[in-house]
């Protein structure tokens, strides 16, 4: 386990670059959306999460902006991308809940403890 | 009490804000005109409200007799007709009723947002309720213009955060949230709204626990509390139904209405329910397909879509704005919570949605889950509120005015994206007239109704033109059947959701349409269902059987009463059978409800008949009944409609339809290996389920096809070798998909299938020939393609072809021993006739495959029998009646008349060669054969009655055009098809034409046209009693009854010393019970009779006849109301005794 976290820290930058390219690529390279790949996409993209630490806004940040870009993108007749967008927002508006939850969630019974 | 009353009062910022949520509820009376209802789609009133109020009982007489859902609509009946009792119209209870379901969704939404600390104060209550007003949600629900769960859900969950966290009365929460659950109630019997309701209760429960850290004994003694109190304050809901949760009840309705294969093209919201329209508050199949006339511009207009997408942004920009706030968090939890159940088999995991939804009968409710997204709408409003506090707060640092600017932006923000609720033209859907306005209701049905009520008659009346539960009228109405609340009077207007005289009711308007004769036939199936009038809805604008209405009823009854479009007529006496009535003479038959009216255009009818399934009744009672006729209906294994559908689908193939899948990765590859084993995990995934197989394999056949397309040159011959022999794989899935016993089985699928196949054999054959030229390696390739098509083809053309049609095989099971008369039936006309000239014999088929022919009356024991119908060679086109307009046309050649065709077809012109059917029938069956030879070019025919041209445009639409493809060399192809008459045509004729090519025109050569009638031929074995009328003899039995409700039934019976069967015209059902009051422990033989009602056996006596289940409703409301009677007395004990 300490390996693996080591190995995880160690390159951390690499898995976020990973993560990063492989969203892309499911929006812009892949048929139509794909289970698979999310479930592994997502896997990828909670270690990098997790290697480097990234804050709950940033999230937000990436998920709202995906969303901004929705509509010109139903604009202009792209749907299947749209909605590939729009399903990569929705993961990581539910990755920032769930990392907020488990603060407060952690938080809050650290304070019970010491009470 | 009262000093909180007042304290809440006096803060007027409290205050102001509810006057403008009141305000801005006005809207709702925006556009709308004086006097008009606004009533269509699946948005109902009670037209009767007082009067309605017996649709509470359990039972309904209309359609046969069906299960009465109704307790549901109690809150919106119960209003109704407490504005009628102090005398308002409809029109302004209507008014009101949308006016307050609108503000107190808004007002609620306002106590739902202040009941969490960290918003109470500030905009963030304000807007939360205004966006709820106005939200998109409301617009994408058509036609159904007071949603009451949307009212009640955010009281609910106030309730409920308030109860939990003690902020209001542990008892006055409790006993609010079950008050308020009669909202969600319209929703029954589906529950997909408890369900919102319940999870978000759930939902705040876990967040109340492990994040807020709430008294965890405190919530399990509230929820628990809250439980007991809901299973006690609804058994008046659920311990009627109970027994209904059968077979035969809701949940065997929800499983046969909503079957579920392997599509999830049958799931409603596939494609649209989509996260991407989802997180802007869109996504229901209807409005997103443009059946709203308002939808349009949120679908195409920059602007709009570009405000719909702001809303999500501003939304989930509250986790930024307020991250420390935990309501902030727990209101985007749930909206994520609630867009994933609403995206249901929608992409991503849309698996996990289709097979729950397709293995578990319970969660067929969610095959529309779109609207589950109240959940995550009801966050939207929490979290758009909290964001336009903050930034309003932000703004008003710089500049206090900014404060202003802010609001006004997010409020037009809202009113823009709702603006259909403000102008009032979410009224209007694309199936009402242009500028729809709301409908006035004729004065006709209203005084048509009082004429009915007023005869004080108990018996049933039949609407013309079947409603099929949607009503379509020339004064405007477009939606659900709203004959239910009109009418008083039990009726029949073959709503798809009638009880067990579906099919019988389904039956009797089918014949209708098709003109069935005899009409008497047809009358005596009335008289079973205890119909005694007619209502012509001369209104309906679907109607189009004027005439044949005519033809049925006035013939055989008189005009009653005309009121506008309206016109109800009185049968004859001997068309009508009460009520209750003990039959002279029962028929005995395995023929299936709908077909009934066979029977009863079978000799031997008596007035007072009833029809019993024979297999309902052992051998040894059938014995028993006196007066008894024993029908028995062969089957067959083919079916001349189903063979006459398949020649038609086949012959309307459309290879443009194909779609090949695109695929990225080139066979060989890693990633496509990879995609391969997937292929393959799929379809071992689908074994199980032969349509779900079908379909994957043809997909992935034509993505092969796609690959050879795409990566052909540049791939290996082993590569292309493997490419081929993985299609050829996938298309022999398909081929034993639709070769196996099941998909045989139900003759629909198997057409679906074989279309989509030869569609797809000759897609893809096509598109490897044209994708580009082979070169030498390949043609060891092109070798192996042609033939593998060329085998292909051959099982085609094997599984379409037409079975021997001539020699028609039937099969039967005889009760009993005894004397049995043949029957044979046939709508054509050309039947009788081709039977009484001796064209068509009926033979007895032995073990030994021998002939016995079967005329008039003969003996046959009990047992299994075969009957062959052999309909004699016939020719009905002629060699010498041909006729021309241009020659040399045709040769005789070598004893065979073979056409030559020079002359093109052309429209201007006549064809070049044609002539009249001879003996041509309505109605008919027939079949073509002829070989050709046509190297050079098409060749053509058509079939054209003298029906098929339009008077009024003189066009002619053909029965049947086909165009054949060329044949090789000189060698004759066989063609033949099945086709059918039209129902009022008496001539037709057929024509032979040929095609140009390049200009020019080569020989077509045409021999053996022959085209003979062929029958479906219903065959019947008939065992006739001699009759005698038993209420002619000394001991006839006499019957009273009176009607104490729809549920309760007294019943005498006289007069006889043997038991009778007594025939309750009412949908049966085993809750039914007989009871005589004498002897309480007396059980009576329980039969269905007339394919839909109740029939007992029984000697004479006073009776009484009950529906169980609504004693089981009294029982539960006496326990609702007594337990919540308790709770308010422990309540008041604590405030009054204890002091708390």
């Amino acid at each position: 386990m300490k390996k693996f976290i080591n190995f995880m820290k160690k390159h951390r930058l690499l898995m976020l670059f990973i993560s990063a390219l492989g969203i892309i690529l499911d929006i812009f390279a892949f048929a139509p959306v794909n289970d698979f790949n999310i479930l592994i996409l997502t896997g990828v993209l909670v270690l990098a999460i997790v290697a480097n630490e990234i804050e709950y806004q940033a999230l937000v940040l990436a998920s709202l902006s995906l969303i901004a870009v929705c509509p010109f993108l139903i604009i202009f007749k792209a749907d299947l991308f749209g909605q590939k967008v729009a399903v990569w927002a929705y993961i990581f508006i539910t990755l920032a809940i769930c990392q907020r939850l488990l603060r407060v969630f952690k938080k809050s019974w650290r304070e019970k403890k010491s009470i | 009490m009262i000093k909180k009353i007042k304290a809440v009062i006096g803060r007027k910022d409290y205050l102001a804000d509810l006057l403008l949520i009141l305000f801005f509820g006005l809207h709702v009376f925006i556009g709308q005109k004086s006097g008009l209802l606004y009533i269509g789609g699946d948005t109902g009133i009670p037209m009767t409200p007082i009067k309605n109020l017996d649709l509470f009982n359990l039972w309904q007489n209309h359609e046969g007799g069906v299960l009465g859902l109704n307790l549901g609509n109690l809150l919106q009946f119960i209003f109704f007709a407490f504005f009628e009792y102090l005398g308002l119209g409809l029109v302004a209870t209507q008014r009101i009723y949308i006016y307050l379901a609108h503000t107190l969704a808004g007002l609620f939404m306002y106590y739902l947002v202040r009941s969490f600390s960290d918003s109470r104060k500030g905009l963030a209550p304000l807007i939360a309720s205004l966006f709820y007003m106005f939200s998109p949600w409301l617009l994408n629900y058509l036609g159904i213009f007071v949603f009451l769960p949307y009212t009640v859900i955010p009281l609910i969950l106030g309730l409920f955060v308030r109860g939990l966290n003690g902020t209001v009365s542990f008892y006055g929460s409790i006993l609010a949230i079950v008050v308020s659950f009669l909202g969600i109630l319209i929703n029954f019997p589906q529950y997909s709204m408890f369900f919102v309701a319940a999870s978000f209760m759930f939902l705040y429960l876990l967040f109340y626990l492990l994040i807020l850290r709430g008294s965890v004994s405190q919530s399990i003694k509230y929820c628990l509390c809250l439980a007991v109190m809901m299973a006690l304050s609804y058994a008046w809901l659920y311990l009627p139904y109970m027994t209904f949760f059968t077979g035969s009840g809701v949940m065997g309705e929800l499983e046969t209405k909503v079957k579920i294969s392997s599509s999830v093209f049958e799931f409603g919201d596939f494609n649209y329910s989509t996260i991407v329209h989802l997180i802007r508050m869109f996504g229901a199949a209807g409005f997103m397909s443009g059946g709203a006339t308002y939808s349009q511009p949120y679908l195409t207009s920059p602007i709009l879509i570009l405000i719909s997408y702001a809303v999500p942004l501003l939304v989930f920009s509250a986790l930024i704005l307020k991250k420390k706030s935990k309501s902030v968090l727990f209101f985007s939890l749930a909206a994520i919570f609630f867009i994933f159940l609403a995206k249901g088999v929608n992409a991503p995991f849309g698996r996990l949605h289709f097979e729950l939804v397709a293995r578990f009968p319970i969660a067929r409710a969610f095959r529309t889950t779109w609207n589950l997204s109240l959940g995550a709408n009801i966050a939207f409003a929490f979290l758009l509120g909290v964001v336009a506090e903050e930034l309003s707060k932000k703004f008003a640092k710089k500049k206090v005015s900014y404060f202003w600017t802010t609001t006004t932006v997010i409020l037009t923000l809202i009113l823009i994206n709702g603006w259909p609720l403000i102008t009032g033209s979410y009224f209007q859907f694309k199936w009402n007239p242009p500028s729809f306005d709301g409908v006035k209701v004729p004065e006709a049905y209203f005084n048509l109704r009082d004429f009915l009520s007023s005869t004080h008659e108990d018996n049933r009346f039949f609407r013309l033109p079947q409603s099929g539960g949607m009503l379509k009228t020339n004064w405007g109405y477009f939606g659900s059947d709203f004959y239910v609340t009109l009418f008083s009077s039990p009726f029949i207007s073959g709503h798809p959701w009638g009880g067990s005289a579906n099919e019988l009711i389904g039956g009797l308007y089918q014949r209708i349409t098709d003109n069935y004769q005899p009409a008497e036939a047809v009358l005596r199936i009335t008289s079973l269902l205890n119909i005694k009038r007619i209502l012509v809805d001369n209104y309906d604008e679907r109607w189009g059987l004027k005439t044949g209405a005519d033809n049925y009823f006035t013939k055989f009854g008189t005009l009653e009463k005309k009121e506008g479009d309206l016109r109800l007529n009185v049968l004859d006496e001997n068309y009508y059978l009460p009520h209750f009535y003990i039959p002279e003479k029962l028929i005995f038959t395995n023929v299936k409800p709908a077909d009934f009216v066979q029977v009863s255009s079978l000799p031997g009818w008596e007035p007072k008949t009833a029809i019993i399934n024979l297999d309902l009744i052992g051998e040894k009672k059938l014995d028993y009944f006196q007066n008894r006729d024993i029908v028995v209906k062969a089957s067959s294994d083919i079916s001349l409609e189903k063979e006459f559908l398949k020649q038609k689908s086949l012959s309307n193939i459309d290879v443009k339809g194909i779609y090949f899948p695109p695929s990225r990765w080139k066979p060989g590859t890693f990633a496509h290996n990879l995609g391969l084993k997937r292929e393959a995990i799929d379809l071992s995934l689908s074994k199980r389920n032969p349509e779900g197989l079908f379909e994957k394999s043809l997909f992935f056949a034509s993505k092969r096809i796609f690959e050879i397309g795409k990566f052909g040159e540049a791939m290996t011959a082993d590569r292309w070798g493997q490419a081929i022999n993985n299609y050829q794989e996938m298309m022999r899935n398909c081929f034993a998909v639709v070769k196996s016993p099941e998909i045989k089985a139900n003759g629909d699928l198997t057409i679906n299938f074989l279309v989509k196949l030869q569609t797809a054999i000759i897609a893809h054959n096509q598109k490897l020939e044209g994708l580009f030229p082979y070169s030498r390696r390949d043609l060891q390739f092109k070798v192996v393609e042609s033939q593998m098509f060329a085998e292909f083809e051959k099982e085609i053309e094997e599984l379409n072809s037409i079975p021997n049609l001539f020699e028609r095989d039937y099969t039967l099971k005889l009760p009993q021993s005894g004397s049995y008369q043949l029957y044979l039936k046939e709508d054509s006309p050309l039947f009788e006739n081709l039977l009484a000239s001796g064209k068509i014999k009926a033979y007895a088929v032995n073990k030994a495959q021998e002939l016995a022919p079967i005329a008039g009356m003969n003996w046959f024991s009990e047992g299994d029998y075969k009957i062959k119908l052999i309909t004699n060679s016939l020719n009905f086109l002629s060699d010498k009646n041909w006729q021309y307009d241009a020659d040399p046309l045709y040769e005789e050649d070598r004893g065979e008349m073979v056409f030559h065709f020079r002359q093109p077809f052309a429209t201007d012109k006549l064809p070049v060669a044609y002539q009249e059917i001879a003996n041509f029938s309505p109605q008919t069956y027939y079949q073509l054969d002829f070989d050709y030879s046509a190297k050079g070019g098409r060749v053509g025919f058509a079939i054209i009655q003298d029906v098929d041209t339009n008077p009024k445009t003189n066009q002619v639409t053909p029965l049947l055009v086909r165009f054949l493809p060329k044949t090789d060399d000189d060698k004759f192809v066989h063609f033949s098809t099945v086709f059918k008459s039209s129902r009022d045509s008496r001539e037709a004729k057929i024509y032979l034409f040929t095609e140009a090519r390049e200009g020019k025109f080569d020989t077509i050569n045409f021999r053996g046209l022959r085209l003979q009638p062929t029958f479906e031929s219903l065959v019947f074995m008939v065992q006739q009693e001699p009759f005698s009328r038993i209420g002619e003899s000394a001991n006839a039995p006499e019957i009273s009854f009176q009607k104490i409700n729809s549920t309760k039934y007294k019943l005498q019976i006289k007069g006889s010393e043997k038991p009778a069967l007594i025939i309750f015209s009412e949908g049966f059902h085993n809750q039914w019970k007989m009871s005589d009051p004498k002897r309480p422990k007396a059980i009576f033989d329980h039969y269905l009779a007339n394919g839909y009602a109740n029939s007992w056996l029984v000697y004479p006596g006073e009776f009484s006849i009950e529906l169980g289940s609504q004693s089981k409703l009294y029982q539960g409301i006496a326990i609702s109301l007594a337990s919540i009677g308790i709770f308010i007395l422990s309540w008041l004990a604590k405030v009054v005794i204890f002091k708390k």
